[in-house]
């Protein structure tokens, strides 16, 4: 009887290939195990934190009564030896269930469907606009070095990455808000309007998925200060590294070979220094993007946007393991996709990489 | 192809056209008269039987009316609510409360003494925050219109504890039909937590709209209202979670009627075209020693009543007036000055420098290190931060002698050690659970709450509690006034506890925007605003 083979060539060829498909393959596997890895890693961190979550997030009165510490353990597993409680919660993970919140008493699963669709919308209009400009400022900086349109560029980059975010936001939100009259204020929707009816939860999609031009209008002037503040830093980080490819790549022979043939300078540009550039921006923008979700905390803050940071900030203070735990994996979760995306666009991209594994 | 550079063109059009519409966007003039209130969010839920935080306090207050409760800022005369009357026995162990026949719910069904017995067990056996509130009392109806509530020992707090917006009276069917219970094993067996989020199941002004535990909370006028729908009330209250210094650009502004949480200094300069309503606030701020001599080198000596004297004469409580800015008050005890029995200004310790020294010398500490643990990561209440106000004190015991060094961290970390008596010396604030001078006593006398987080265990001090005792059992409120007074000067001669500083509550709020009032349980008095 002849030996069954663990694996079809077909599927072996899924594993072990070089083409995209077998890469991306691999690399969705090794994210499960990185995610696990990464819950074992936030867990045991909380737990090293000298806290104690019941003391707060029980009031004053209520930590002084046994039978209420009682009950909150019980209802958190708190009462459970900390390896049970770990147990526990990769066991619930693999159902889809990231367990009870501390703060807000409701499923982290529900709690990040809210807050995670908000951090999106700005992220995703924040790192759009940092990226066009920062590409287009970045390349006119480098075609005029050491000219006067590099200096100012040069300036507003350095500041861009300089500036502690929070005071651009405060100071923006005061100008823009307080003396020009220009932003709306604070929130997703003027006080009190009623949001759209839940589809992807980033309200300008779901108010224009709804027809509701008024309320996509709204939340698009309630979005556009806080992700063009957020947008300052990634610009300034894309600005100052397109530059960087593109004074390198102006020195190649080839570029100056097509100068020479007569070609127009925008075609040299889009042509022969754009495109080698971009795998240099690509990498940077993913990272970006990424920490833009992860870091937009104190923006967040400052314009009351009920995003992934304010949660994250909530929980740990709360030191609400299943929230902390649900903003671990998330975060996890995107910069371990944006990686992947960038690989996959450098193999789009740089064909030569094709055969790497 | 050029089909899609048509799509793509058509993309780029709606989001330009979006973009400047979005520019130029004002906010949309509402029809409804609304109430914009601005508030750093301290909200779990509005279950008032598991919410027991300030801005919780504030929105269950205009939601579910109480038995009694108290009108404007006041908190020691209480008045009608659902019940239009009621009684006790001298000794203060059974209430007796007639339920005000026209009192309806929202959805118009009337208000029963099966709805408060509910509500208030349930209060009790959900084993929320504010769970302790019932704490020996047993609650029945004889009839629908009445309620009665007995003690186990005589306790005259029982009406302010029934004040409290966690007591407030629910529909019990409602809350059933949302899965709640207020059965003995309520703890476990009560899922109403989430319905609660949606709708809200009280007799009061408002009612719920929607909830968000991170942005807003809406609630719309009560267009049933069984007392009389005011006129004059908001149609609509958004209770928003704002950051204070945004606060303070939004009510100038325009953008918001009532910014809540502004310190003295950010109250000041805010324009003609706001009111400041100042107030005291409901929290006293304290130092103390631990008096647990085996937790540590220096609480061998902390627990010397001489290293209490040299601390307690040994702070400028003028400089930490001053830092607390506009409306401060030293405390001069414990209890705030609008409760029974509060000491005056002239009660209040003050620095002796000399007298500070003499006792540290005989405290025998020398330079045996001393941490004071605090809530230390910008931890701030009332404008006050924990921070700066523990520096303050550190400079003053360091003047007298004490090799004092400063040991703030995250509140998560740092009540914990609080709480479990981890600390050798601490700066923190008390807030009262139920505005009454007996939260006080039943808190701070040895062998209590705060006692032992202080390492003061029972028979510690018997004059103390023994007037803790009387104050517990006395009902006359003159005598019960004197009691109050007299624990406080012997708390003030020889407890480890030091009353710092009772700062000023501050509400900025639009001048269209009438009878606003700062209250020391539910922080505004919400459904008695009315606009100009």
């Amino acid at each position: 009887m002849k030996p069954v083979p663990v694996l079809t060539p077909v599927t072996k060829t899924l594993f072990t290939g070089t083409g995209l498909t077998p890469f991306i393959i691999r690399r969705l596997l090794t994210a499960v195990v990185l995610i696990l890895g990464i819950t074992f890693i936030a867990f045991s961190v909380t737990q090293l934190v000298p806290g104690d979550p019941v003391a707060a997030n029980l009031g004053q009165s209520a930590y002084s009564d046994p039978d209420i510490v009682a009950a909150f353990k019980a209802e958190y597993g708190l009462d459970q030896p900390v390896h049970i409680q770990y147990i526990t919660y990769v066991g619930n993970l693999l159902q889809g269930n990231l367990g009870i919140s501390l703060s807000s008493k409701r499923p982290v699963a529900e709690d990040l469907r809210e807050f995670f669709p908000a951090t999106l919308e700005i992220a995703l209009v924040a790192v759009f606009v940092a990226l066009v400009l920062g590409v287009i400022l970045g390349t006119i900086s480098a075609m005029t070095r050491d000219r006067l349109p590099d200096q100012i560029i040069r300036v507003f980059s350095l500041t861009g990455v300089s500036m502690p975010v929070f005071w651009t936001a405060l100071t923006a939100f005061y100008i823009f808000f307080f003396v020009l009259g220009w932003a709306p204020g604070t929130g997703r929707l003027e006080p009190g309007a009623e949001p759209p009816p839940q589809v992807t939860g980033m309200y300008t999609v779901d108010a224009l998925l709804d027809g509701d031009f008024a309320t996509a209008s709204q939340a698009v002037s309630y979005l556009l200060l806080p992700a063009l503040v957020l947008a300052v830093f990634a610009l300034g980080v894309i600005t100052r590294f397109t530059r960087a490819s593109v004074l390198e790549i102006l020195g190649n022979d080839y570029v100056r070979t097509a100068r020479s043939k007569g070609l127009p300078e925008r075609v040299v540009i889009r042509r022969h220094v754009l495109r080698p550039a971009l795998l240099a921006i690509i990498t940077i923008a993913g990272v970006a993007f990424a920490s833009l979700l992860a870091g937009s905390v104190l923006i967040e803050n400052v314009f009351s946007w009920p995003g992934l940071g304010q949660y994250a900030y909530k929980s740990a203070v709360g030191l609400d393991l299943p929230g902390i735990m649900g903003v671990s994996m998330i975060v996890a979760t995107v910069f371990i996709f944006m990686n992947l995306l960038v690989d996959v666009l450098y193999r789009v991209i740089d064909p030569q990489m094709k055969d790497s594994k | 192809m050029v089909k899609n550079k048509l799509k793509v063109a058509g993309i780029g059009v709606t989001s330009v056209a979006l973009l400047v519409a979005g520019l130029g966007a004002a906010p949309a003039t509402a029809a409804k008269s609304s109430l914009v209130v601005e508030n750093v969010f301290q909200l779990t839920s509005t279950d008032p039987a598991r919410s027991f935080e300030q801005t919780g306090n504030m929105i269950n207050h205009a939601l579910y009316e109480t038995l009694i409760t108290y009108k404007g800022g006041d908190a020691s005369q209480p008045v009608p609510a659902i019940a239009s009357k009621w009684r006790y026995n001298s000794n203060a162990t059974s209430f007796s409360f007639t339920i005000d026949p026209k009192a309806k719910f929202s959805d118009g069904t009337k208000v029963t003494s099966a709805d408060v017995v509910f509500s208030l067990n349930r209060l009790k056996n959900v084993k929320g925050n504010p769970s302790s509130l019932m704490d020996g009392l047993t609650v029945s109806a004889p009839n629908s219109k009445t309620v009665r509530i007995a003690t186990e020992e005589p306790t005259p707090q029982v009406l302010a504890i029934l004040t409290s917006p966690a007591a407030g009276i629910m529909n019990a069917k409602v809350v059933r039909a949302c899965g709640g219970t207020d059965a003995a094993n309520a703890e476990s067996a009560d899922k109403a937590l989430e319905c609660l989020k949606k709708k809200s199941a009280g007799s009061g002004r408002y009612v719920l709209k929607s909830f968000n535990l991170t942005t807003e909370v809406v609630l719309d006028k009560n267009m049933k209202y069984w007392d009389g729908v005011d006129k004059d009330g908001y149609d609509q209250i958004v209770i928003r979670n704002v950051p204070v210094n945004v606060q303070r650009l939004n009510v100038i502004k325009g953008a918001s009627s009532i910014a809540a949480d502004l310190s003295p200094d950010q109250a000041e300069g805010v324009g003609s075209k706001v009111n400041v309503i100042e107030g005291k606030a409901s929290n006293v701020f304290f130092f103390y020693l631990s008096q647990n001599p085996a937790f540590s080198d220096a609480t061998k000596f902390t627990s010397n009543p001489k290293c209490i004297e040299a601390a307690r004469y040994g702070i400028n409580y003028d400089k930490i007036v001053r830092y607390a800015g506009r409306g401060a008050i030293q405390a001069p005890g414990i209890i705030p000055s609008f409760f029974s029995g509060a000491l005056s200004s002239k009660d209040a310790i003050k620095q002796n420098t000399a007298r500070a020294k003499r006792a540290f010398d005989a405290c025998g500490i020398g330079d045996t290190p001393v941490e004071i643990g605090y809530w230390g990561d910008g931890g701030a209440v009332n404008g006050l931060n924990f921070g700066s106000l523990a520096a303050l004190v550190a400079e003053d015991l360091q003047a007298v002698g004490f090799n004092v060094s400063l040991n703030g961290a995250p509140i998560a970390v740092s009540l914990p050690l609080y709480r479990d008596n981890k600390e050798e010396t601490g700066l923190w604030l008390w807030g009262p659970d139920w505005p009454d001078s007996t939260n006080y006593t039943e808190s701070f006398s040895p062998g209590t709450k705060v006692g032992l987080r202080m390492g003061w265990q029972a028979g510690a001090d018997n004059l103390i509690e023994s007037l803790r005792q009387q104050a517990a059992v006395t009902t006359d409120p003159k005598k019960r006034a004197v009691i109050f007074s007299r624990w406080q000067k012997e708390m003030n001669k020889r407890s480890p506890l030091i009353p710092l500083v009772q700062p000023a509550s501050i509400l900025v709020a639009d001048k269209s925007v009438e009878n606003v009032k700062d209250h020391p349980i539910w922080k505004i008095n919400l459904p008695e605003i009315t606009k100009k």
